[in-house]
């Protein structure tokens, strides 16, 4: 009743494209034929590679419109803050100019955090804002966090999670992944580290085939008017600082958190612990080409009542300037309830105090040194 | 996991890899089994890590919603075995009947719980609130399966088949199941009939037979149909559909015209990728579209438009109910039913089954012209000229009903109904009377101009013919190239495809 349909084939595809009788060719034909997987790839990377060159800087929410301004005004500019909310919605640029000016320390700085921006983001946005600068850095203040290969879930497949994974980074979390003993532990492969370098991957992959990058045109489409740069992500007095788009003081289970963790902090500091080794590398070289560009890497631990802040190792091989805010006993008027939004944040009036204890400490130490 | 997504390729490239590595037909089809199922299960476990680690605490209620849904395929599968096994054995009419009723009643219960509960539900609630009689009725909370629809009906297929004696029962349960489930067709089709696909899985499937040329032109149109041109023109639409009544007629048109071609692209793009990537595994899907909209009137159409469906749906629901064997009246009796039916299979809400009807009665309105237009024959090569355009129009009008959802805020509350929205749309397209004044760029006409000549030179293999004389080592080239491109134009936030929401 029924006929094998092994060799029954459709006389066309409905895409209209006909297909080929593969069944008689002679071995050349059948070894050109197999030309058509390594041409393609070839093809497919030259493409890929042609068509990053040609194209601008992918457009990234917050983060993409710092990068552009900088890259125009970059230097006009010459301290630089780099980090996450904990940066962003804290430190305010224009009381941290006035303040450094009263002092005698005039500086122009800028605010190139952004939310959830850990490493090795970070050094992908310090490495691109570095490369358009002719003119000499003064402090690049870095917030002091470990190379993490789990990502965010929230933010996969968006545009902000693709954009810095070039060859470099992925590297980086591809030691943080698998190189066990410089990551301090004790297997090499562990089964979620590495579904989360899957992902990194993926992102890798997304970000070298430019995936997204020419949707622009499509979302022309939608308007007659032509799209102007707004530089609604820099702020009003555009300088990077934008406040935490949140209620501005504590209640309910924040609060509570927070009363709690700070009694701890108060009975026992946050426990100090040093950077991986692959961390470390890392901060060197961030470090090195701040250092390049004439300037001072400052590693910055803000406010907050977690339970350990990192440090540089000794053995590394640049050297920062630490300062620490982690500790409410030294910076109380940093964990007053009243400038908090939870147990790592502060609020507006909070930012403007922090603000004024990072110039303030940073006035001691420059006057000290030599 | 989408045919989109670079997890895919991983995927794929192991499943060829080994698939084709393995030397036994029996191991093949396992294989591509556990494929398959992974596949699947990927849509419903999230990060599979937590999910391992949540299912060996015990931890229930940590897991995603729906985690649980690959089971239903296995036991649409276990039962359809059963079933064709106990027809199979069956000496009365009688029995292969209940044997049969079996199936449909579980395979057609299950989808009608998980897709048509709430809906009926709704609405009968909303009777008895408009008769003010007090009742306790409540939407239950159900999440809908990937692919139900699909692998429902092609489960159901096997089983019919068996009953009408077209098919042997298949004591092979490996057979059977690798029918159902395999990958390429399972979570959007094309719906392939049991008699077409399982003689293919009795023999070992042979490398060089397949044209990995015609697979790679075939995978890569769909690819740039669904990830390129659907999802860019998505935009347009959603911006419109969102918001009406701001809009003006122009962009009314522009929007109706777009979703033609998102609807179309999407579903046809995805059937492209899904009948390569098993011509790759050695093994033919059913051809779903045909250059739909260069259709010459309704009934053309249903022959071009979503193939698999309208066939399936003609042969085990149409012709069951008496076809057009009984009197004018009768035929158009089944033919409504049919279409009604199959507006519903689309969707459980009103505006699917006003979509059907209408397209029925379409159908109706052809059959009675074509009578006339017998009779008169001049008046056929005048509306001959016009019967592209004419039902490429009507096509659009009844898109709008499709895709009529309802309007809502920032916190979710429904701002206008689908009738509203349905409404003002029709409005403006064909009245073209809109209050609003909006405009979408007037680069939207030579994209749609673009794109018209596109599916025009397709549907008259105007390449076919080059595209046979060009060397293997220039067609990889030039994929490659068009693929670089392509990546480009993908959205980075991915859309699902239309038609999984069914």
């Amino acid at each position: 009743m029924f006929t094998a349909h092994a060799k029954q084939r459709h006389g066309s595809l409905h895409a209209g494209v006909a297909v080929s009788d593969r069944q008689s060719r002679p071995q050349s034909q059948r070894f050109r034929a197999r030309l058509v997987v390594p041409c393609f790839f070839v093809a497919a990377t030259l493409g890929c590679w042609a068509i990053g060159l040609a194209l601008p800087f992918r457009e990234v929410p917050v983060v993409g419109q710092k990068i552009d301004f900088l890259l125009e005004h970059g230097d006009q500019f010459d301290t630089l803050f780099l980090g996450s909310s904990r940066v962003q919605h804290q430190i305010l640029p224009d009381v941290f100019d006035r303040l450094m000016a009263d002092a005698g320390q005039p500086t122009r700085s800028f605010n190139l955090a952004a939310d959830s921006m850990r490493p090795p983001e970070d050094s992908f946005v310090l490495e691109r804002v570095l490369q358009a600068r002719t003119k000499p850095l003064r402090w690049v203040f870095l917030e002091s966090n470990t190379l993490r290969v789990r990502a965010d879930p929230g933010v996969r497949g968006t545009r902000r999670a693709i954009y810095w994974h070039d060859s470099k980074r992925l590297y980086w979390l591809f030691r943080d992944a698998f190189d066990a003993a410089r990551s301090g532990r004790t297997q090499w492969f562990d089964n979620r580290r590495a579904v989360d370098f899957f992902e990194h991957a993926e992102a890798w992959f997304d970000n070298a085939t430019n995936l997204g990058r020419l949707t622009a045109f499509a979302d022309g489409l939608e308007t007659n008017a032509a799209a102007l740069p707004s530089w609604n992500d820099l702020g009003s007095q555009r300088d990077g600082f934008v406040p935490a788009a949140r209620p501005q003081t504590m209640s309910g289970k924040d609060l509570a958190d927070y009363r709690r963790q700070l009694a701890e902090r108060r009975q026992k500091p946050a426990l100090l612990l040093h950077f991986d080794v692959n961390t470390q590398a890392m901060f060197d070289e961030e470090a090195a080409s701040i250092v390049r560009a004439g300037g001072q890497p400052v590693l910055l631990i803000p406010p907050t009542t977690t339970t350990s802040r990192y440090y540089p190792r000794a053995d590394g091989k640049q050297r920062f300037l630490v300062l620490d805010f982690s500790s409410p006993v030294e910076y109380p008027e940093l964990f007053v309830e009243e400038y908090r939004l939870d147990t790592t944040h502060l609020n507006t009036r909070g930012a403007e105090a922090f603000t004024a204890v990072l110039v303030r400490r940073l006035l001691e130490i420059a006057h000290r040194s030599p | 996991m989408l045919f989109v997504e670079f997890r895919f390729l991983v995927f794929f490239l192991i499943v060829v890899a080994v698939y084709w590595t393995l030397r036994s037909n029996t191991w093949r089809k396992a294989w591509l089994l556990l494929a398959s199922h992974f596949f699947y299960a990927c849509f419903f476990v999230g990060d599979p890590l937590a999910f391992v680690a949540n299912v060996r605490a015990g931890a229930w209620d940590k897991l995603p919603t729906g985690w649980w849904f690959p089971s239903l395929l296995w036991c649409s599968t276990v039962v359809d075995y059963a079933v064709g096994l106990g027809i199979d054995r069956s000496q009365t009419r009688t029995a292969r009947r209940a044997w049969l009723l079996a199936s449909l009643t579980m395979n057609l219960g299950v989808l009608g719980f998980f897709k048509y509960f709430n809906f009926f539900l709704g609405n009968a609630a909303a009777f008895f609130d408009w008769l003010q009689v007090p009742h306790a009725l409540r939407p239950l909370d159900i999440f809908l399966p990937y692919g139900i629809s699909f692998y429902t009906f092609q489960s159901l297929s096997y089983s019919i088949e068996v009953y009408r004696g077209a098919l042997p029962a298949q004591k092979n349960f490996l057979n059977l199941s690798f029918f159902i489930a395999f990958f390429p067709q399972l979570v959007a089709g094309p719906i392939v009939r049991a008699m077409k696909f399982l003689p293919q899985t009795f023999e070992k499937r042979v490398w060089s037979n397949v044209d990995v040329r015609a697979c790679a032109t075939l995978f890569f149109i769909g690819f740039v149909k669904k990830a390129c041109i659907s999802d860019s023109v998505a935009r347009v639409v959603d911006a419109y559909f969102a918001a009406p009544s701001e809009y003006d007629a122009y962009s009314a048109w522009v929007a109706v015209v777009l979703y033609a071609v998102q609807i179309y692209c999407d579903f046809s793009g995805y059937t492209d990728m899904a009948i390569a990537t098993a011509r790759l595994l050695g093994y033919e899907l059913t051809q779903n579209f045909n250059s739909p909209y260069f259709s010459t009137d309704v009934t053309d159409f249903w022959r071009r438009w979503h193939m698999s469906l309208s066939s399936w749906l003609r042969d085990y629901l149409y012709i069951p109910l008496g076809g057009n064997r009984g009197s004018t009246t009768f035929t158009y009796r089944n033919l409504m039913l049919t279409m009604l039916l199959g507006g519903l299979w689309h969707g459980a809400a009103w505006n699917f089954v006003a979509w059907g009807g209408f397209h029925g009665l379409a159908l109706i309105v052809h059959r009675e012209w074509q009578r006339f237009a017998d009779k008169i024959g001049w008046v056929r090569g005048v509306v001959a000229w016009c019967a592209v355009p004419l039902t490429f129009y009507w096509v659009c009008i009844m898109w709008i009903l499709f895709r009529a959802q309802p309007v809502r805020d920032s916190s979710g509350q429904v701002v206008a109904g689908s009738v509203t929205v349905a409404r003002t749309v029709l409005e403006s397209f064909v009245l073209l009377r809109s209050p609003g004044h909006r405009s979408f760029s007037i680069t939207c006409v030579w994209v749609l101009v673009g794109l018209a000549v596109a599916h025009w030179i397709s549907s008259r293999q105007v390449l076919a013919k080059l595209w046979r004389q060009i060397p293997d080592w220039v067609l990889g080239t030039l994929l490659g190239l068009g693929t670089a491109l392509a990546l480009a134009f993908v959205r980075v936030d991915y859309r699902q495809f239309i038609y999984f929401q069914f």
